[in-house]
């Protein structure tokens, strides 16, 4: 994805403050902060920070901030729909970091952002992200990308160590899937 | 028939040596050192530079220690930036790298991430370059219209884990992780010793190290590598493991058992046997002719359908492997599939292909096997612990997936992230890992250069079926486990069956047992391999054939290296749940060792454990449309002749039977069972393990 100039000049420093704003949601399902929220507190981290923060500008916290929202509606949209409804565009972002559109074109790739809580190694029940690849074709619903996702990663926590992989463990559930083309 | 076309011949080494400049890296990783503050981010590191092969150092050697992570980073970079191309050892990569956060610092010195890595469950090994430099090609034309243009770095640094070359002693393991000499003396010994024999490039792990090894006796033109899929899959097939089991769960027989295991037995099957070469064909299955075994220069692999009533052949069954007995359909490889026809369990040949057979292995295995057994005042230690390494992953390494690395994109992050990424519809391994935002994307797609899986079948085969003379020759009786190259027998009952047989000694007017002369006798049978006797164990309880804890010995798969016991069955070990940070957005950075328990509840055997604790091979059937299924108990034949299931079985068999309520134990027996029947009960009074011990093995 281009982004715009000011934004692209933000982007390393203040993509993770910008999204994790635009992503966070009150127990209702709400999003917690607008963009003014997330403006005036990034020109505070600004100043107080300095650093690599001091580079700030409102316009293009406010660019990437819409990046990010759109990613977080997106993820809300594949939340909430039936399982057996079709994947559609509202359901689906345009990760900042994707390839060029030719690339994309000549071979489309999706990101699936999946937070998971399963049970590790050392028994202990954790919740982190972790991130399925999907190639050239989307699955048909919901309901099976769902399923897929959560089969895929059963089968990556609970391979033996001798088949290379780092994490074992025992997977509880997959709590949210957000669905980025890249 | 498969797809022709795609394929090539195995390279000989090339040339090249070992690296110039070779820097060793402590660092204190439980960041419990007094008077250090962690939270401002110091910790203590000790590092040292070695100058092999210096234009102006050689021979140098510089140490310097410290505990700030940005002096370090200047260091390093200080003593990589004389060098094009420089190493740095860790004894252990990832815990070093999150102590010192050495790559995020070396990225803000100018060093960038490059698409070479590695990373397995233990350990990770990482190349970064710097001094970008794009020329442009007047030879070609990129794909796109313009001037190609070609990149050269001027430094490289290799980040690899010293554990992973296989050098150093278990006692050292400590010492080397905090003294940079002890790593260094064993990682220089290895490299000189390297050089001396001309062997060409270095390599970061063990294992390339010895693939390398055995292509530097390779002759031009002498191994064929397929890439056609179809072809790599069904020689894939044909590859099982070692075979595994216990025939008694528990304390099996009376006290007094011996390890018995078979030397080198892979580097001595591939010095003295011919092996697949190349491809050649498939054959008809209508009339197939088994006497085509008789031929050398042909090995053949094929599937068949078994009806047995000996549990020694293997065969994938639900994905996992068994040794079953009844009817099953199964491939197997030339020594197995010989066994299988002059047993006359073959009932049906499916599919057959044959390979040109050759000894292209023969000259790297005497060689391997005469650096294992030469005295260490030829062989430098380092080295024969290698070539150990070497004889075990050379042979794996015909069947290991190539791997195959893009860019790839993801969120920008400070650090690293190394990322298992599966893919819908892949079943293979996806790994990504980035550094400060520029990500790779590598996956085991199966196009390595390496690749002839039909190898390592045959030798495991050659393996299995010796190792099953064994087991199921005239001394059964006395064998209670096996696994691949080795097995534990009952010495009392050995013995009585040795001097029925005539193997008698006459010792200061005692008559015992002459065990030399049969394991000779063994020896014999099993030709080329021969067995030898490794451990005398007093007293042993047996959970599975990976999970023995003895007196002498301790074997318990899945139960970290170094784990103490801390009550019976119960293990604490060390563990990383996490090799590398999940995401840029996982705020804890590198996974942190943590302990956790283990607890030994078996059994883990491959059949069923009867209430007596001895075990009765699974039976299979096929079904119409061809796949292998496992009879439910009461379908077998034990439970037709009367046997009674012991309460506890292992997890292979949920669904296939149904847990009873648990009887009183029988009165345990002092006298050895009378040899002959296997299905005598078989007790004896062998004590528990007890108290705190180590894990030496797993």
């Amino acid at each position: 994805m281009d982004l715009p100039p000011r934004a692209a000049g933000l982007y390393s420093t203040w993509w993770s403050f910008v999204s994790y704003a635009a992503n966070a949601v009150s127990a209702a399902g709400d999003f917690l902060y607008n963009l003014i929220d997330v403006s005036s507190a990034a020109s505070s981290i600004s100043k107080s920070v300095g650093g690599d923060y001091a580079n700030y500008n409102p316009i293009g916290i406010s660019q990437l901030f819409s990046v990010a929202r759109n990613i977080a509606k997106a993820g809300a949209a594949l939340g909430s729909a039936n399982p057996n409804a079709q994947i559609d565009q509202s359901m689906v972002a345009e990760a900042p970091w994707s390839r060029p559109l030719v690339d994309q074109l000549a071979m489309p790739s999706w990101q699936a952002r999946s937070q998971v809580t399963y049970v590790n190694e050392a028994g202990q029940r954790v919740s982190e992200y972790f991130t399925v690849g999907i190639d050239l074709v989307l699955p048909s619903t919901v309901g099976d990308l769902q399923s897929q996702i959560s089969s895929s990663l059963d089968g990556m926590l609970t391979a033996g160590p001798t088949e290379g992989t780092p994490r074992r463990g025992q997977l509880v559930s997959v709590d949210s899937i957000t669905l980025l083309s890249v | 028939m498969f797809a022709a076309g795609s394929a090539h011949y195995l390279k000989p080494s090339g040339g090249g040596t070992t690296p110039g400049t070779v820097m060793f890296l402590t660092a204190d990783v439980s960041q419990d050192v007094a008077g250090l503050d962690v939270s401002a981010g110091a910790v203590r590191w000790a590092l040292r530079c070695v100058y092999r092969r210096h234009r102006r150092y050689t021979g140098q050697v510089l140490d310097t220690c410290g505990d700030d992570r940005a002096a370090l980073a200047a260091q390093v970079d200080q003593w990589a930036c004389t060098a094009e191309a420089a190493w740095l050892y860790a004894y252990d990569t990832v815990a070093a790298l999150n102590a010192t956060q050495l790559a995020e610092q070396l990225c803000a010195l100018g060093w960038e991430l490059s698409r070479q890595f590695g990373t397995s469950p233990r350990a990770m090994w990482v190349v970064l370059h710097k001094g970008k430099r794009v020329t442009v090609r007047h030879d070609r034309d990129a794909s796109h219209g313009g001037a190609a243009t070609r990149t050269k770095w001027a430094h490289t640094i290799t980040i690899a884990d010293a554990r992973a070359l296989s050098v150093l002693a278990p006692r050292d393991g400590t010492a080397a992780a905090t003294d940079v000499s002890v790593m260094a003396a064993a990682v220089l010994a290895l490299m000189d010793w390297w050089d001396a024999q001309n062997l060409g490039r270095w390599s970061v792990t063990g294992a390339a190290l010895g693939w390398r090894s055995y292509r530097a006796t390779l002759g031009p033109k002498s191994v064929v590598i397929d890439h056609d899929e179809t072809l790599l899959a069904f020689e894939r097939r044909a590859v099982y493991g070692g075979r595994r089991d216990v025939a008694v769960v528990g304390a099996p027989g009376a006290p007094r058992y011996a390890e018995l295991d078979f030397e080198a037995a892979y580097p001595t099957i591939a010095a003295a046997c011919m092996l697949p070469c190349a491809y050649g064909g498939q054959l008809p299955v209508e009339a197939f002719d088994p006497s085509l075994y008789h031929n050398p220069s042909i090995g053949v692999i094929a599937e068949v359908t078994v009806a047995t009533d000996q549990p020694r052949w293997p065969a994938r069954i639900d994905g996992k492997v068994f040794y079953p007995i009844g009817r099953f359909r199964t491939t197997l490889a030339g020594p197995d599939l010989e066994d299988a026809f002059e047993a006359g369990a073959v009932v049906q040949v499916h599919e057959a292909h044959w390979y040109r057979m050759s000894r292209h292995l023969a000259a790297w295995g005497r060689w391997v096997g005469q650096l294992m057994a030469a005295p260490a005042s030829v062989v430098p230690e380092p080295v024969r612990r290698a070539a150990k390494h070497w004889s075990r992953a050379v042979i794996g390494k015909f069947a290991q997936r190539g791997w195959s690395t893009r860019p790839w994109v993801g969120p920008p992050c400070d650090g690293w992230v190394i990322e298992q990424t599966p893919f819908l519809g892949k079943t293979h391994q996806v790994v990504t890992i980035g550094l400060d935002g520029v990500y790779y994307l590598s996956e085991a797609d199966q196009r390595g250069d390496h690749e002839r899986p039909a190898v390592l079948a045959f030798v495991e085969a050659h393996v299995r079926v010796r190792l099953s003379r064994l087991i199921g020759g005239l001394y059964q009786h006395a064998v209670v486990q096996w696994d691949t190259d080795g097995l534990i027998v009952s010495l009392p009952r050995l013995g009585e069956l040795a001097m029925r047989r005539g193997y008698v000694t006459n010792r200061a007017g005692v008559r015992g047992f002459d065990i030399d002369r049969l394991l000779r006798q063994w020896s014999q049978v099993c030709w080329p391999l021969t067995i030898r006797c490794k451990t005398i164990m007093e007293r042993m309880v047996l959970y599975g054939p990976q999970h023995v804890v003895s007196d002498t010995l301790t074997k318990l798969a899945g139960v970290p290296h170094g784990a103490v016991q801390v009550r019976p069955g119960v293990y604490v070990g060390e563990v990383r749940p996490r090799l590398g940070r999940a995401s840029p957005d996982d705020p804890t950075g590198f996974g942190a060792a943590t302990t956790a328990e283990f607890t030994i509840n078996g059994p883990y055997a491959s059949g069923w454990v009867l209430a007596d604790g001895s075990v009765r091979p699974p039976e299979a059937s096929v079904t119409p449309d061809g796949r292998n299924r496992l009879l439910p108990w009461p379908h077998t034949r034990w439970a037709h002749a009367g046997d009674r299931l012991g309460p506890l079985q292992a997890l292979w068999a949920d669904g296939l039977w149904r847990a009873i309520e648990p009887q009183p134990p029988p009165p345990q027996q002092q006298q050895l069972p009378v040899p002959g029947r296997r299905d005598e009960p078989i007790h004896d009074q062998a004590g528990t393990i007890t108290g705190r011990q180590r894990i030496h093995a797993v």
